[in-house]
């Protein structure tokens, strides 16, 4: 399903950990069967083997089930307030960009209340990897309707059925700028650990949907069993259009990488701009002599 | 009294243009010349179209406040002569454009004025946008300005493009010279510098100036924000300092994302601010509470503006008092520092970086739109007093055991405890990269580590952990001298107050004075935790106790007299006008009547 990953070169020296020395003794709090223990694990399996010592990698979350993933990581971890991981995100990869930065969360914390945010870090290519565990409900208020959730579905909420079309959260990137848009599923862990490692190794803004199902709210998984699919062989993730005509296939639902392309990061921008700026020494002295009379 | 004071009021419609900038223009002048200047201005939050002022004061000595009545009225059109020309104190006079506008009859014989035939004089050196340079040079010529001073105002503010400054240059020696050819030696007003010229060293700048150069001081390398009134200018100047010193200024999408983006870059070991208005820190305040639980230092600045809501934009209020205080879901205690002048705005931005730092919090910084907008000549910053308090990093060396979860070891739990309880609450705090100082920054309730734990023994230590946290700052309090006082210390009147009312206070107090009302006066700069000793017992054996402040409900003084239950003297202003120093000194003799009676 996935070409080899370019390779390029991240901050940090490799260090040889196992997946299970990257899970910290904070216990999930998830449902039995949850999609997002899949998610986790594909996590630590790639972080692993991309040899990402903890204590170079930071993973800020929002609020809702998937936002407790920090947590359960021996690396830095940023728990925000709720639709907000974004900015956050931006904020520690600004700061210090030499770190590895991957946001999670679920789809209200990204598609509802933190949507402002999404175009923006996309424009930007922040160079951060976003995974949204995206299972059409919110769980953690017990199974409202969420931007994701289908026509039609009857909720707690949406007793009559739902009339508030989904969004497309992959239009939604690729049309914001994103680097680096791919999509996964919870129950194929072996795809899903190549495409976490890939969206962490691609230098930019990477956006991973993984489809992970609530069993406890929206039990979704026979049904995305049934229609997800690989991206056909032919596509081509330099393409913006082949990969926008099969974001917006509504009978199938593709997974693996939709689209990749190379633009200077944000942080990279912004070294341009120091370079530019800097002018030689520099002094509060010199600041204030502007302001002498 | 000094012999040079004198108070001069620019009014115009701004869709004409310049009328602020005809103002700034003079006052730089009067303070390249060695004078004191005080400026304060009103503009429309219109861009184009609308009612603009401009007040300088200038004198020998400092000046305190922008002045209650003026000497000299510049009307640029009818509505500021119908609006102001009642200001105008006995031998003072106006001056208004002659092509434009008429003083009204009654004026009469009371105050002198002059026309100046604007257009027509720009007419003939065939510059239509030259009435503002015109203007300042015949005030130059009616103060006794030197010259050569305003030529070199007028290169160093409009000199950036060539053709223009030529042009410039000659609408001033125009109004230069029309009035020595035509009013000149009728003129009863000279502000003629002091011996000398230029006697002390002394900076021209505004209070959103200062700051940023403070927050540079401060040490701040970090910020993100939005654009708002009136505190956009500290973005867009910091958006020009930062990458020259390795730091980072993003324009967010948002305050909400500002914020956020804050506390990421604070977490990573950036000293981070943003700085907004009430509008702004209203969408900051879920966040705000996230700081004070995540144990995060962040400084906001809140550039205080006349609401609620939109309100208005562009005028002056203290009403953020409460917000600063006590915006958030349950008790999320953060300091809150108030400058009284555009110079303190320096030394206490550099004060807040050092008390978030050290205490792990967030910090707001209550500025307002007058001092953000007011010219001012200062004293040099002195570097000096600049001395930067480093956050508590968490030292792995200290520590028993500090490989768990580090590099080349993934085995054992995790030994550092972020959250620890420590005597004055304060934990040391790892940042990435610190190899075994990994956690989780954690909204939730928390174990030392940062695990959630929602026990109601975990919740209560942690309230006392963040409350004992910040009463340290009290000691800062009195270490760095964070108030001002002054007056007669025995006085049986006090003023409490904050922020930058001190300047009218000052000038009322010592009038009030020289008429042998006493006042003793103390401004805290430290609003929260509040320093409760210090001002118990500075208004302990006071029989009046005056809080003025520029908002409805007297936000402060109600705090004071539900902190000491002690009657307070409300002097409370809320048009969207700085404090006048006439109303202050009123207050006191009404005191001093008062007590009179009383005895």
């Amino acid at each position: 399903m996935l070409s080899e990953p370019q390779t390029i070169p991240l901050h940090f020296d490799k260090v040889n950990l196992k997946p299970n020395d990257y899970k910290s003794d904070v216990k999930p709090i998830w449902c039995p069967g949850c999609g997002d223990f899949g998610v986790l694990s594909s996590f630590y399996k790639a972080v692993s083997e991309l040899g990402i010592p903890p204590e170079q990698l930071v993973i800020a979350s929002g609020i809702g089930c998937s936002g407790r993933f920090p947590a359960f990581c021996k690396s830095y971890g940023f728990h925000g307030v709720h639709g907000r991981v974004l900015p956050l995100a931006t904020g520690i990869k600004m700061a210090r960009p030499e770190l590895v930065v991957c946001a999670v969360g679920g789809d209200g914390d990204a598609f509802s209340i933190g949507m402002g945010h999404f175009p923006h870090a996309a424009r930007r290519n922040v160079d951060i990897t976003y995974i949204v565990m995206d299972n059409e409900i919110y769980g953690l208020t017990k199974g409202q309707a969420s931007p994701t959730s289908p026509l039609g579905l009857e909720k707690k909420s949406t007793p009559y059925g739902n009339v508030d079309k989904p969004l497309n959260p992959l239009m939604l990137a690729l049309a914001s700028g994103a680097t680096w848009v791919g999509r996964g599923f919870s129950s194929k862990p072996k795809e899903m650990t190549e495409l976490v490692k890939q969206a962490i190794t691609h230098k930019g803004f990477s956006f991973l949907q993984i489809y992970s199902p609530c069993v406890t709210f929206y039990d979704t998984y026979d049904h995305f069993k049934q229609v997800t699919k690989p991206l056909p062989a032919d596509h081509n993730p330099s393409d913006k259009g082949s990969a926008m005509k099969y974001a917006m296939d509504d009978e199938n639902l593709f997974l693996g990488i939709y689209y990749q392309e190379d633009r200077p990061t944000y942080d990279d921008a912004y070294s341009g701009i120091r370079q530019k700026a800097t002018k030689g020494a520099y002094s509060l002295e010199q600041v204030m002599g502007k302001y002498r009379r | 009294m000094p012999q040079v004071d004198l108070t001069v009021r620019v009014g115009g419609d701004s869709a004409a243009g310049g009328i602020v900038t005809t103002g700034e223009i003079v006052a730089r002048i009067a303070a390249f010349s060695g004078l004191e200047i005080y400026t304060t201005r009103t503009i429309p939050a219109e861009i184009k179209g609308g009612h603009v002022m401009f007040q300088l004061r200038a004198s020998e000595e400092p000046v305190y406040s922008q002045g209650d009545d003026v000497d000299v009225l510049i009307a640029f059109d009818q509505e500021s002569i119908d609006n102001y020309h009642s200001l105008i104190k006995p031998n003072g006079f106006l001056i208004y454009n002659a092509n434009d506008g008429k003083p009204p009859a009654e004026i009469g014989e009371r105050i002198k004025q002059y026309g100046l035939p604007l257009n027509d004089l720009a007419k003939q050196i065939n510059f239509t946008r030259g009435r503002n340079i015109i203007t300042i040079g015949a005030m130059v010529k009616l103060f006794d300005l030197p010259y050569d001073k305003a030529v070199e105002v007028v290169k160093r503010q409009l000199g950036r493009k060539k053709e223009l400054l030529d042009q410039n240059l000659l609408a001033l020696k125009t109004g230069y010279d029309y009035v020595e050819q035509n009013i000149s030696q009728e003129s009863p007003y000279h502000l003629i510098p002091p011996s000398g010229g230029v006697q002390e060293e002394r900076l021209v700048m505004s209070g959103n100036q200062a700051l940023a150069i403070g927050a540079i001081a401060g040490g701040c390398r970090f910020y993100a924000g939005y654009p708002i009134t009136p505190a956009s200018d500290i973005m867009e100047f910091l958006a020009a300092e930062f990458p020259q010193i390795n730091g980072t200024m993003i324009q967010a999408e948002d305050e909400i994302a500002a914020i956020n983006m804050c506390l990421g870059g604070s977490f990573a070991g950036a000293r981070s601010m943003t700085a907004t208005s009430g509008p702004g820190v209203a969408l900051m305040v879920e966040a705000l509470g996230h700081a004070t639980m995540t144990e995060i230092p962040v400084v906001i600045v809140d550039v205080q503006r006349a609401g609620p809501s939109t309100g208005m934009p562009t005028k002056v209020s203290q009403g953020d008092l409460r917000l600063a205080i006590f915006g958030a879901a349950d008790d999320a205690p953060r300091i809150v520092v108030a400058p009284v002048s555009v110079e303190d705005c320096f030394y206490q931005m550099v004060n807040a970086f050092n008390l978030a730092e050290k205490y792990q919090t967030p910090l707001i910084f209550l500025s307002d739109q007058d001092m953000s907008v007011r010219v001012v000549t200062l004293p040099p910053f002195d570097m000096e007093r600049v001395k930067l308090e480093p956050r508590l990093l968490w030292d792995p060396k200290t520590s028993s055991t500090n490989n768990n979860g580090a590099s080349g070891n993934g085995s054992g739990t995790r030994e550092y405890l972020r959250y620890k309880v420590t005597e004055d609450g304060i934990s040391p705090m790892s940042l990435p990269g610190m190899p075994g100082g990994q956690y989780t920054a954690e909204g939730l309730e928390k174990a030392e580590s940062g695990a959630p734990i929602y026990t109601p023994e975990a919740h209560t230590r942690n309230f006392h952990k963040r409350a004992r946290k910040l009463a340290n700052a009290l000691k800062d309090y009195e270490a760095w001298k964070m108030y001002e006082t002054f007056g007669d210390m025995d006085a049986p009147v006090a003023i409490v107050g904050w922020g930058s009312t001190i300047g009218p206070v000052k000038e009322a107090v010592l009038r009030a004075q020289s008429e042998g009302m006493n006042v003793a006066v103390l401004y805290p700069k430290l609003l929260y935790p509040l320093p409760v000793e210090h001002i118990g017992s500075f208004i302990q054996h006071r029989e009046k106790i005056i809080v003025p402040e520029l908002n409805f409900t007297g936000q402060f003084g109600r705090m004071l007299q539900a902190q000491f239950e002690r009657d307070i003297v409300h002097l409370t202003r809320f048009g969207g006008t700085p404090l006048a120093a006439r109303d202050v000194y009123d207050t006191i003799k009404q005191a001093y009547q008062e007590l009179k009676v009383k005895a």
